[in-house]
């Protein structure tokens, strides 16, 4: 389920004007993508996601950060903009089809409707191009993640 | 129980750093850490991440928890200590908070054994150029160093020595009063000094 993000709070930072969006998705290719490919996959969608909101008029990039979940591990992609490059790091130990796909947008100098609209664009695209299939989730957050053991 | 936070703004650092941090003095100081985790979104991306590394972690999420989500954070560590009883509990702020409101947000939950530890803040000496030289985002980040107890010069491994040692002026200019360390949280480097700074912070209080 698409949400906004209400961050229009009176607040001292409220001059800097900042847009953030995150969804989480349920991602599945007709075959098992390796993870070599799984971790271009999630840093191409960041770079896409930080180039379309400077396109758009973003002044600067706040933060793109992305959690890749599939059985055999994760991978996690970030970026701060594209002249810093993108970070990408966890593992992912086996082929895998199916993941979940967390991505959260925050954006300096676009409004959070443009931040969202630009965001599932993006992942729309490199997910199109790559083969997956994708269906956005709802996520409860709040309390306790989980404790590994 | 004591609160530290590691504050900052956006993209500076701050969950490579708590994630390093956590590790370290759980394993080596053999402290009994938790994590709270508030992040800007309706789904964390953070937390999830923290999680992987085997940390405790709690999620406070849809808000900011330096104003609207202040009651919030003083329920969570009232939580934390009756459920976990850890030593030391980092909070990470959203990269648009306020520490010293944070701060007092801390101060509020009930429990003799809650105590508020020092502020870190993380400064992005990669992208301080970019950020301060823009009005409103300077003046807010600068902001946020103000209330610093230690500031953190993060990814000091991207920048030279020139600009380093230009921030550290400023720095020391804007918060005379905080001690400063260089940092690479990447790469692990200068960890050990932060972690003896917050370590030898919480032994004097």
């Amino acid at each position: 389920m698409e949400k906004d993000v209400h961050y229009d709070i009176p607040h001292e930072n409220e001059a800097i004007n900042i847009g953030g969006y995150g969804a989480a998705f349920r991602i599945t290719s007709p075959r098992a993508v390796d993870p070599t490919a799984l971790r271009s996959v999630t840093g191409e969608i960041v770079k896409e996601i930080a180039e379309a909101c400077m396109r758009k008029g973003a002044k600067a990039i706040g933060h793109v950060k992305l959690y890749l979940k599939a059985q055999s591990g994760y991978i996690r992609a970030d970026t701060v903009g594209m002249k810093y490059g993108v970070h990408v790091d966890g593992n992912i130990a086996r082929p895998e089809r199916v993941a979940n796909l967390v991505v959260n947008s925050i954006i300096i100098g676009l409004g959070k409707t443009e931040v969202a609209s630009v965001t599932l664009k993006s992942i729309g695209e490199v997910m199109e191009r790559h083969g997956f299939s994708m269906t956005q989730v709802e996520e409860a957050r709040g309390g306790e993640v989980r404790e590994k053991r | 129980m004591r609160v530290v936070q590691i504050a900052g703004f956006l993209g500076s650092g701050k969950t490579t750093t708590l994630i390093s941090l956590s590790r370290q003095l759980s394993e080596e100081f053999k402290k009994r850490v938790a994590i709270i985790v508030n992040e800007i979104g309706d789904v964390p991306v953070d937390a999830k991440v923290v999680n992987e590394f085997g940390l405790k972690v709690k999620d406070i999420g849809g808000g900011c928890i330096c104003c609207e989500l202040l009651i919030n954070l003083a329920i969570t560590l009232e939580e934390l200590s009756k459920g976990f009883n850890p030593d030391i509990v980092f909070i990470e702020p959203s990269g648009v908070s306020i520490p010293s409101s944070v701060k007092d947000g801390i101060k509020t939950a009930k429990g003799q054994e809650i105590k508020a530890g020092p502020v870190v803040v993380i400064f992005d000496a990669e992208r301080a150029e970019e950020q301060l030289s823009d009005e409103g985002i300077g003046t807010f980040v600068m902001r946020q160093l103000s209330d610093a107890d230690i500031v953190a010069i993060n990814k000091v491994d991207a920048v030279d020595e020139a600009h380093i040692r230009g921030y550290e002026e400023r720095l020391k200019a804007v918060n005379p009063g905080a001690k400063l360390v260089r940092i690479s949280a990447l790469k692990g480097a200068g960890l050990n000094d932060l972690i003896h700074m917050i370590m030898e912070l919480i032994e004097a209080q």
